[in-house]
C-alpha cells in the first residue's frame, strides 16, 4: 500500500463516522428512513452496518483519486487529527441525541 | 434462547473483550519512550480482526434475539433508559470501531519500517489509539449495564 492509499484510508474514515452519525439521527427522526433501512436490509442496524462499509469503500476510492500538493506525512497527520476530533464530536453528539430522544 | 444465539453472545463478549485489551495494548505500546511500531501494528491488526468477528456474532444475537426478547423486557422495566440510551449508543458507536481500528492498523503497518516515526504522526496515533481503546472500554461497560437491566419475569 502506498502513501496515497494511506491518506485515503484516513480521510475516508474521517468522513464515514460523521456520515453514520447523521444517518443514525435522521433514521430516528424520520420514521420512513428507518422503515426503509429495515425493509431493504431486513433490519435497520444491519442496514447501517452495510452502509458504513459501502460509504467507507466509496470514499476510499474517491480520496485515492485525489492528489494533494501537501507533503505525504502532513496530509496523513492532518487527516488523523480530523478523524480524532470528528470521532469525539460524533460520540458526544450521539450521546446528547439519545439522551434528548429518551426524555422528550 | 437457542444454542446458536447463546454461542453468538458468548463469542461476541469474548471477541469484543479481546479487541478492547489489544487496542489498549496498542495505546500503551505507543506511549512508550521508544515504541515498537511493528508490535503495535500486529496488535492493531488482531484488534481489527476480533472487532469484525465480534461485530458479526453480536449482530446475529442482536438481530435474532435482543430485539424480540430482551428489548421489550428492558423497556417495560424500571431501567428503560438502559435500552433507550445505553443500547442505542452501544449499537451505533460500535460501528465506529472497525473503521478506527482499520485506520490504526494500516497506518501503523506503513510506519513499521521507518527508523523514526514523525513526532506529529506519533502524537496523532496515540490519540487515535486512546480514543479507540476508551470507546471499546465504554462499550464493554454498556454491555454490563444492559445485561444488568434485563430482568425477565420469574415463572
Amino acid at each position: 500500500m502506498n502513501h496515497t492509499n494511506v491518506k485515503a484510508v484516513i480521510w475516508s474514515a474521517a468522513l464515514t463516522i460523521p456520515a453514520v452519525t447523521l444517518l443514525t439521527i435522521i433514521a430516528e427522526l424520520v420514521p420512513p428512513v428507518k422503515d426503509w433501512l429495515g425493509v431493504t436490509f431486513t433490519q435497520h442496524w444491519i442496514g447501517k452496518s452495510i452502509i458504513t462499509v459501502v460509504v467507507y469503500g466509496v470514499l476510499f476510492f474517491a480520496f485515492r483519486a485525489v492528489h494533494t500538493k501537501k507533503k505525504k506525512d502532513d496530509a496523513a497527520v492532518t487527516g488523523l487529527r480530523v478523524l480524532n476530533i470528528l470521532t469525539i464530536a460524533c460520540v458526544l453528539t450521539l450521546f446528547a441525541f439519545f439522551w434528548w430522544h429518551a426524555h422528550r | 434462547m437457542n444454542t446458536l444465539q447463546l454461542l453468538a453472545l458468548i463469542a461476541h463478549d469474548f471477541l469484543g473483550l479481546g479487541a478492547v485489551i489489544l487496542s489498549y495494548a496498542v495505546w500503551m505500546i505507543l506511549m512508550k519512550q521508544q515504541p515498537n511500531i511493528l508490535r503495535a501494528a500486529k496488535a492493531a491488526w488482531w484488534a481489527f480482526a476480533l472487532t469484525i468477528t465480534s461485530w458479526i456474532t453480536g449482530g446475529y444475537y442482536y438481530v435474532t434475539r435482543y430485539g424480540s426478547a430482551v428489548k421489550p423486557v428492558i423497556k417495560s422495566g424500571k431501567y428503560a433508559w438502559a435500552h433507550t440510551i445505553i443500547t442505542e449508543l452501544k449499537e451505533h458507536i460500535f460501528l465506529f470501531l472497525p473503521v478506527l481500528m482499520l485506520v490504526l492498523a494500516i497506518v501503523l503497518w506503513m510506519q513499521r519500517e521507518q527508523k523514526k516515526t514523525d513526532a506529529g504522526m506519533l502524537r496523532a496515533l496515540i490519540v487515535l489509539a486512546g480514543v479507540t481503546a476508551l470507546l471499546g472500554i465504554a462499550i464493554t461497560l454498556f454491555g454490563v449495564v444492559i445485561s444488568g437491566a434485563y430482568r425477565p419475569a420469574k415463572v
